[in-house]
Order: C-alpha cells, then structure tokens, then sequence
C-alpha cells in the first residue's frame, strides 16, 4: 500500500470526527446520548482488544478484566483517598497496564488454546475478586458515589460534566485511540506484529524478538483498555461487577471478530453495532436478543472478514464507479483498499 | 577458520535418539551439503544449529561463541540466517514485506521512534525496500513485490524464502531442501545463485536430496544416517564411501 491512502483515510477519519462533535452538542434525547458515550467507552475497547487478538495474534479471554481494574482502581482512589480524577484515571489505566504485562508474560510460556484456557481464568479470578470483595469493591451491590472529574476551567468560567461534555471527551479518546492503533498498524511495529500472527517461528527465525513484541502490544492494549475503565467509572459513576466478567470478555472477542481482526476502523463500526442496534431491536420486545443473534450470525455468514469485509466491497464498488466515471486514479486506490 | 563446530550433539525425543554425538565443523565461505536418507536426522540438526531446539547434551559453537542455549532470535542476530523445507513465509503479506520485515527487525530505530514516523524510521524503512527490490531482482522475483506471498507458485515461495535469510545479511546461511519441488530448470538456476551467494562470502550449509546437484556445488559432504556422522569429506571421497552407498541402498558393509 502507498502512503497516500494512510493519509486519506486519516483525514476521512478526522472528518467524521469533527462533525460527530458539532452534532453531539445538538442531541436532546438523554438516552441515545448516553447510548453515544457508551459508544465511545466501547470503540475504545474494542481497538485496544483488536490490537493483541488481530495483529498480535493472541486470542485471550480476559480483556474486560483489565477494563473492571482500570475501572475500579480509578473509582476506589477518587472515592477513598479523595485524589484528583485526572491523576485516578491514570493510575487506573497504569494498574491495568500493569496487569497487561503480567498476562503478556504469562502468554510467553503458553501457546495458542492453552493461553485462551489461562486467561479465562485470569479473567474469571478478577471478576471474583471484585464480586466478593464486598469490604473494598461493595460487591454485587456495587460501587456508587464515584466522583465527576473537576469541572474543566474555560476562560474565567468553568464546564461542568454534563453528558454532552462527557461525550466530547469521548470521542477524542477514540480518535486518539485509533491515531496511535493506525500508526502501530502502518509503521514496523504493525509489520513486525503481523509477522508473529501469521507465523511465530518464522519471525523469531528473522530475527524479531517475539516474547518482547507479545508482553508489549498486551501492555499497550490492556492501558487502552483501562483508560476505557476510567472513562467508564466517572462516567456512570456506578460500578457492577457484572460488566467485567467472562461474558463481557467473550462479548469483547465477539465484537472484534465482528468488525473484522486487524481492522481499528471496524472496530468502530461494531462497537457501534453492538451498542445501538440492540436497542434499536426493542420494537422485537422479547425477542430483542434472538434476533440479534440472528444478526450476527448472518454478519458472520456473509462477511467472515467482518465489517471492515463489508467496506471492503463498498470501497470495490466505489472503485467500479470511478473507473466508470474515468477518475483512474481513484479507482486504482479503491481497488487497492478493497482488496487491502 | 571454522565457522560453525558442533562437537558431540546428541538429541533424544523420548528414547528416540535422533541425533548422536555428532560431530562435524563448516569452514567459512565454504557450501557444506548434509546428506541422509529421509529420517536421518538433517532437520533436526537444523533445528539444533538455529535454537528451535536445544540439544539434550553437547556443544555448538559459531564464530568461537557458544551458541547452545541462546534464543532463536539472538543467533539470528549472531548472523545465522536459515529457510525451512516445510515452507514457512508471512502467507498473507507482500513478498516485499516478507522480505523488509527481515531488515525491520534487526533495524536499529527504536519503537517509539517509529510509531511517531521520525525522519531517522522512515529512511530506515526507505533504505529496507531498497534491499528488499534488490534481493527480490537476485533470486528473480523482480516484478512480484506486490504479490500475497501465499499466492505466488511453489518454486517463487521457496526463492522467497532465500531473500528473506539473505535480508538478515547473514554470514551463515542454513538452506533445508531449497530445491525440494523445483522443475530441473529452476534447480540449475538456484544452484547457480548458491554459487553467487558463496562468492559474496557467505557460508551455505545445505540440506539437499538432489544428490547431482550437490555434487556440483558443494565443497564438502557431510552423510547422516540414523543420527550418526557416517562420512564426512570432499565430494569425490563421499562418492566412493562404501558406507554411504549401503546407507542409501542397503546394501552390506564389509
């Protein structure tokens, strides 16, 4: 691939960025605006989650742990020892990093189903650990009384937290979540990644220092993740155990597999997916999650690439029109990116 | 000046003894051929030589430094660069990627240094496609760099193969059954670019069942049979071993 299209695509990206955030502002509906930052919240997730499973290569069933240690972290400092939320929010993501790096290396010595086994466990030991914790973490009853983040100083006058503030702040942390995902993917740290995914032996026989490479990208990703948390935590300012466990876990992988491993911008699209058209499926009343599932299941069908396979086909057809209309050069990109 | 010395290597699977005390070293600039018939032994060695396994007891030495529990990686770094008879290439990259990915790795920019694109990263990754379209051009694949390597015919994967160890700018390359699945054209040819790649000074250790072909192109012969060292010489002496030819015929050794 050029160079160009990066760019393009960037700049596509950032377009829909700024308009997203002239629009957030104008949206009354309290609901779909809350249904919006969990958006956000899940977009982020998702591309930290597509990181380790997509490029890496690494399947693991514990990524909404380090979601619930970003989380709680973050809540239980802001509540108990009364520190600023900004400074919260960071140790948060660290511990959740932290905990990344402990998985990562754990993921060293264990290949392919065995490292999917432990980190089902993994994931299942914090869930327990929050869930019954009740003296800390409140337990099942969970934690409430978490603190908004200060309200955000503005030429003399200060913002407060509103939800339309919160979404905002949201989608800044997706876009600089896939800026720094797409600059891993286009630079030799995504080639190397993709190197191990595609076969660990013959990377570590080219030199690529492969146990390294894993503990990185799951530090990286489980910081993503716990940003995410913390977000999450100040947001809501309510925390259930039940966000963090096994299925929120597998629900994770469903999602990433959904808008296509190693694509950051479908990743977007399902988080997108995943949060609004169960919602939208009420008019089904009971049969609401049935037929999502049926959704998925014909998502899968038909796109096994996932969302990003569906773009792929758009970006064919875009590339047949061109080359119809006689703009050669775009054709030439849209076909390289609907093969890409 | 011996390069590469093994020195009493033995390897056991179970109670299977793959490899047994074999013993044998590759002089530099030279192209030392392992023979064996199949189950001998030769992948392993290979496997023993790059760290993909550790031998069960003995010595393996390059360049003077001991080389028998270090990682994959870092006798990669050492200058060991191998291919693999079982074909082994990034499937679902270029063959220009598969190719820069060798530079990029032992590239010195730091990460960092990458993922914010700096001017030291981006030369890096310009003067890596560079080696990539040269050594693409070398083994004839000029013209494929945008190819899915998955995509590209066998004998095209296995030249590949070759310019992503020579990528790593090896001193010592391991080549396990290169012309395995070539057409006697695409042999003569190889066996011509073994020739050249020789002449610019590095040393080949080459697994190889096309016996003509070795007989061509090697300086030395290396026999294996049941994980033994049965014979060890130039061509012409392994010609006329009685041992080699009851290993590969089964006849009587007297």
């Amino acid at each position: 691939m050029t160079r160009l299209p990066i760019r393009w695509r960037l700049a596509a990206v950032i377009a829909v960025f700024v308009v997203a955030e002239m629009v957030g502002p104008t949206i009354e509906n309290a609901y779909i605006l809350h249904l919006l930052v969990l958006t956000c919240i899940y977009s982020v997730l998702v591309m930290s989650h597509n990181l380790v499973t997509g490029y890496v290569g690494l399947f693991h069933l514990c990524h909404a742990a380090f979601f619930g240690i970003g989380a709680y972290i973050s809540a239980l400092l802001a509540i108990h020892l009364h520190l600023p939320v900004p400074l919260t929010f960071i140790l948060g993501a660290l511990g959740a990093a932290i905990s990344g790096l402990a998985v990562g290396l754990l993921s060293v010595r264990l290949g392919g189903h065995y490292f999917a086994i432990v980190s089902l466990g993994l994931g299942v030991i914090v869930y327990q650990v929050l869930n019954n914790w009740v003296a800390l973490t409140a337990g099942p009853i969970g934690l409430s009384g978490i603190p908004l983040p200060p309200e955000i100083p503005w030429f003399g006058s200060s913002i407060p937290w509103t939800p339309h503030v919160f979404l905002a702040v949201g989608l800044i942390f997706v876009l600089l979540t896939y800026i720094v995902c797409v600059r891993i993917q286009d630079s030799k740290v995504g080639l190397i990644m993709k190197a191990i995914r595609e076969n660990e032996l013959a990377a570590a026989c080219v030199g690529i220092r492969t146990h390294k490479v894993k503990v990185a990208a799951f530090t990286i990703a489980a910081f993503l993740a716990g940003c995410a948390g913390g977000m999450y935590a100040h947001y809501s300012r309510m925390l259930v155990p039940e966000q963090y466990s096994f299925i929120s876990s597998v629900e994770l992988v469903a999602m990433t597999v959904l808008g296509g491993l190693g694509s950051f911008g479908g990743s977007i699209a399902s988080a997108t997916f995943f949060t609004i058209v169960p919602e939208m499926l009420r008019v089904a009343g009971q049969w609401r999650l049935e037929v999502f599932g049926a959704l998925l299941v014909i998502v899968v069908l038909f796109f096994p690439r996932g969302m990003a396979g569906l773009g792929a086909l758009i970006w064919a057809g875009v590339a047949w029109l061109c080359s119809r209309l006689g703009a050669q050069n775009v054709a030439k990109w849209g076909a390289s990116r609907g093969v890409a | 000046m011996a390069l590469l010395e093994l020195s009493d290597v033995t390897k056991r699977f179970g109670g299977n003894e793959v490899i047994s005390r074999a013993s044998f070293d590759v002089r530099e600039g030279t192209i030392t051929a392992v023979l064996g018939p199949n189950g001998a032994g030769k992948t392993t060695l290979f496997n023993l030589i790059t760290g993909v396994l550790r031998p069960t007891s003995g010595d393996i030495h390059f360049d003077g430094q001991s080389i028998t529990d270090m990682p994959v990686p870092e006798i990669v770094r050492m200058g060991v660069a191998r291919t693999f008879q079982k074909l082994r290439l990034f499937k679902n990259l270029t063959a220009e990627q598969n190719v820069t990915l060798s530079r990029l790795s032992l590239g010195t920019v730091p990460w960092l240094f990458a993922f914010i694109g700096s001017k030291g990263s981006r030369q890096e990754e310009k003067r890596a496609v560079e080696v990539a379209s040269e050594l693409l051009f070398f083994v004839g694949l000029a013209g494929f760099e945008q190819t899915r390597a998955g995509s590209l015919a066998h004998g095209q994967q296995r030249v590949l193969e070759i310019a992503r160890a020579m990528a790593l700018n090896p001193r010592f390359l391991l080549l396990d059954e290169p012309m395995a699945g070539l057409n006697p054209d695409e042999s003569s040819r190889l066996a011509g670019s073994l020739l050249r790649i020789r002449e610019r000074g590095i040393t080949i250790l080459l697994i190889e069942h096309h016996v003509d072909v070795v007989m061509d192109i090697a300086d030395r012969i290396v026999v294996l049979d049941f994980g033994k060292v049965i014979a060890d010489g130039a061509p012409e002496q392994i010609q006329n071993n009685p041992q080699v030819i009851a290993a590969y015929l089964g006849g009587k050794v007297n």
